[in-house]
């Protein structure tokens, strides 16, 4: 034991998941000035300027070998060292321990039984390691789930848990036993109870607010003024009084109503409490009116940006439509993936926007290329859209194994709709013929696929798009049955 | 609530004490549409003793003022307080109410009309 744990450098390295790469986690090193270190080389003394030299470091990240599951010699950029495999309790490799200066080319015998009586240890500290990165990534994708979420809660979610609020001080300001907020729709089809509190039980679903025959009678064409209609509707529930205004925007169309109601045991209204209720119901028209004018601004901002992605598909034939077909490969995708509808229609909408990013770069350099998947999810970040929108869009070039562009993220790390991009802009990309070579038929597409699973394609999202494939459920160019591929 | 009712040159004038909420609107109901019976009739509701009037309130008002106008009848309110004006005014039901400082001015300009 001691023969190994006198070695004065030691480096851990720690595999990825998928076991093809090993990063560096660990370094123990003798300091720049130990005397035990070699002398620098001709050629680094040059590439220092002669004056001084640096510690030489062992590499970041090295490739996986066959070799590398043996105790042996191996040659560094910091010279050589005695290399041993970490494997875990099911005899998987999780990392390399890397120990020297070595001595000479072979490993002696009490170097490897210094290593192997440690080996177990060894293996505990590696997994205890790759559990702490492992929570900690988890961690960040939570982190960003919840940014996403205080994104969202910018507009619909956001508005709904105000007007609760809103009105929840509305009633205890004015010491009401009850009200409730109702908001029209776009088309003016009638009121949809959003917050309510202190009213009976199902009231919010069942009572009638249709602007014909419901509880109140509410026309823009009488410059918007309210009243209760049916008053044996309000007497059936036990509402003593009820009081609704009108909520209008600048020019008064109808945006909805802020109602106090007393069952007997509230304060009943007085001078004051309409003070109050004037305020509030301010507060609460002004939260609507905003939200809807952003809501229109976003849904307009939305068709531009999505006009903008066909006019760069037009810029080439064999592009022409190329978003509306990731648009619809990827919510088939995302919908046999078996994600929510939400996700599925995020899929779409990030479909129909992903390359958008493309449309800052003027020349098509590589350079700008591989950051427009970051650009494109900044086009469109502060919409009030799906969080899976954006984060698709940033993501549609990441690899499952972390070869991917621009950020390199893997796994789980990618966000999920990102995963459905990714898979059904390949699979356009592949099935479109262009200048060079037709487009790839169905079966090799379903090659390709499979031979990706788990390196560059989420193995799920890889084995729902081989299901549709199968069923010739995608939407995908007309390509033909045989024809030379390159 | 509370009434009286009187008339004044040929002006039924209801005067409602009290508020007028969803406890006491079906009575105010019952007693307008009892008065708003003909072409002819024309009623005067005065509001000056009312402390607070509520949605359903407005909308006995606003019914009785569409019944009469459907009938050719001459509907009108009184004198309301600064509280129950700014009901009005807050619901918008103003605009849709003829509404008088008092109900000597909106007696004599019932008669007339």
């Amino acid at each position: 034991m001691a023969t190994l744990s006198e070695r004065p450098d030691a480096y851990l390295y720690v595999a990825e998941p998928g076991g093809r790469r090993l990063h560096l986690e660990h370094t123990k090193a003798r300091p720049a000035a130990d005397p035990t270190r070699m002398a620098p080389g001709p050629l680094m003394q040059t590439l220092e300027g002669g004056a001084e030299w640096s510690v030489p470091t062992p590499p970041f990240e090295v490739a996986l070998g066959p070799a590398d599951h043996h105790p042996r010699v191996v040659t560094s950029p910091v010279g050589r060292l005695y290399s041993f495999p970490v494997v875990d309790a099911a005899g998987e490799l999780t990392g390399l321990v890397q120990a020297g200066p070595a001595l000479g080319d072979d490993l002696p015998a009490a170097v490897a039984r210094s290593y192997a009586e440690r080996a177990d240890e060894i293996s505990l500290v590696l997994a205890v390691t790759r559990r702490e990165e492992e929570l900690r990534s988890r961690l960040a994708s939570a982190t960003a789930q919840v940014e996403a979420g205080r994104r969202l809660a910018g507009s619909a979610v956001d508005v709904e848990r105000l007007v609760a609020l809103l009105l929840d001080l509305g009633l205890s300001s004015t010491r009401s036993d009850a009200g409730f907020v109702a908001i029209s729709g776009e088309g003016r089809d009638g009121l949809t109870v959003r917050a309510a509190s202190g009213m009976p039980d199902g009231f919010a679903a069942t009572v009638d607010l249709s602007p014909d025959s419901g509880l109140f009678d509410w026309s823009a064409a009488d410059g918007g003024a309210l009243f209760l209609r049916d008053v044996e509707a309000a007497d059936a529930i036990g509402i003593r009084s009820l009081l609704a205004v009108p909520l209008l925007t600048e020019d008064g169309q109808p945006l909805g109503v802020f109602a106090l109601v007393n069952f007997g045991t509230g304060e009943p209204l007085d001078e004051q409490s309409l003070d109050l209720l004037e305020a509030f119901a301010e507060q609460i028209r002004l939260m609507l009116n905003n939200a809807r004018l952003f809501g229109t601004f976003a849904d307009r901002y939305l068709t531009t940006v999505e006009g903008l992605a066909r006019a760069l598909d037009a810029r080439r034939p064999e592009s022409v439509g190329h978003h509306d077909l990731v648009s619809d490969v990827a919510a088939a995708i995302a919908r046999e993936a078996g994600l929510d509808e939400e996700e599925v229609d995020a899929a779409r909408v990030a479909g129909l926007v992903h390359d958008v990013g493309l449309a800052a770069s003027s020349d098509g350099g590589w350079e700008f290329d591989v950051e427009h998947p970051s650009v494109g999810a900044s086009l469109i970040g502060h919409l009030p859209l799906h969080p899976g929108v954006a984060g698709a869009v940033a993501a549609h070039h990441e690899w499952f194994d972390g070869w991917g562009f621009p950020q390199g993220s893997r796994g789980e790390d990618i966000p999920l709709v990102g995963r459905v991009l990714a898979t059904a802009e390949f699979l356009v990309e592949m099935a479109t013929p262009d200048a060079v070579r037709p487009g790839r038929p169905a079966a090799r597409l379903t090659d390709e696929l499979r031979q990706r699973r788990g390196s560059q394609f989420d193995p799920r999202m890889a084995d729902a798009a081989v299901r549709l494939l199968d069923q010739d459920a995608l939407a995908l160019p007309a390509a033909p049955l045989t024809g030379r591929e390159t | 609530m509370e009434h009286q009712l009187t008339e004044t040159d040929g002006v039924r004038v209801l005067a409602v004490h009290g508020r007028i909420d969803v406890s006491s609107a079906m009575t105010l109901r019952d007693l307008l549409g009892a008065q708003i019976d003909s072409p002819a009739a024309r009623v005067l509701v005065d509001l000056s003793d009312v402390a607070l009037i509520d949605s359903s309130g407005i909308g006995i008002l606003v019914t009785a003022h569409r019944r009469a106008f459907g009938q050719g009848a001459n509907f009108a309110i009184a004198a309301p307080a600064a509280a129950v004006a700014r009901v009005f005014a807050m619901t918008r039901t103003n605009k849709l109410l003829a509404i008088y400082d008092s109900v000597e001015v909106g007696v004599a300009a019932m008669r007339r009309g």
